[in-house]
């Protein structure tokens, strides 16, 4: 639980820089090449790859050199963590969302207000009904 | 994996307008009589809050299941905007001891109010070897009593 505790640390400090973000945007497209990936950023390569380092620590991809090419490749897992974590969240959020509006329309003072004035009047009478 | 993992990986904002006034629903998440009357995550639950709404003070919501599992949020208020905007720190018991990070917007939409949870990742990495075991135990019995119950 601890190591699952960590390595989801890791994961969102990971995600939480935007280049690092379209990087693996980019790989859910497919692997890619180094080269590849530092073409849409107006970053140095060493930035690149300092970037691709972290990522890499926090297990999200893999790199693979092959010949002169380093490839990097998309893992799962840490990602579907994260996300699992968010989607508990919404669930518990989802659900106080619903809990609040129920509690605002029991305790609605207008609502309840009509209420108590429906409580007082006598019931209407109907009008003579012609033929 | 799902798009939307990439998109928003670190936070989460989720949204739900109610026919009432903002003060209403601002009251009614901060009163921390009101909060125990919802705060739960179904009716097999109680909760009782204590709240000191003041900024650097903290808040404390228990929530206690009926076969007595007890799981408590805790937390320092770091915003009070009456009644517009709340940001707190938020964490569970027992959990880890990095904070997450709730930011709560209510905002008027004609005679509605429209509010905006945003609850961002976790923000203190520091604690990380700290961490005891519980955090993610709490949330998957909460799951587990949520998708059971629902």
């Amino acid at each position: 639980m601890v190591k699952y505790s960590a390595s989801l640390d890791a994961t969102f400090s990971a995600l939480s820089d935007s280049t690092r973000r379209t990087i693996l945007t980019s790989l859910q497209r497919g692997n890619a090449s180094v080269t590849e990936l530092a073409r849409p950023h107006d970053i140095s390569m060493p930035a690149i790859l300092k970037h691709l380092r972290v990522l890499e620590q926090a297990g999200l991809i893999e790199q693979k050199k092959t010949g002169r090419v380093r490839m990097c490749r998309l893992t799962v897992a840490p990602m579907q963590q994260a996300a699992d974590w968010l989607s508990l969240y919404r669930v518990f959020w989802d659900n106080q969302l619903d809990n609040l509006g129920r509690f605002l329309e029991r305790t609605d003072p207008q609502k309840i207000k009509r209420q108590e004035n429906k409580a007082c009047r006598k019931p209407p009478s109907h009008p003579p009904r012609r033929s | 994996m799902s798009q939307a993992a990439v998109a928003s990986p670190t936070s989460l904002v989720i949204s739900r307008t109610y026919p009432a006034s903002v003060e209403r629903v601002f009251n009614a998440w901060t009163d921390a009589n009101q909060l125990g009357q919802w705060f739960a995550p179904t009716d097999d639950y109680t909760t009782k809050a204590n709240v000191d709404l003041r900024v650097g003070h903290e808040y404390r919501i228990a929530i206690t299941h009926k076969g007595g599992n007890v799981h408590t949020i805790l937390g320092t208020y770091r915003l009070i905007e009456p009644p517009r905007k709340l940001v707190y720190t938020w964490r569970w018991e027992g959990g880890p001891a990095s904070d997450t990070l709730v930011t709560v917007d209510f905002n008027p939409d004609g005679d509605a109010t429209k509010v905006t949870i945003t609850h961002e990742k976790f923000t203190n990495t520091e604690d990380r070897d700290k961490h005891n075991e519980g955090w993610n135990g709490c949330l998957t019995r909460l799951q587990r009593t949520l998708t059971t119950s629902a």
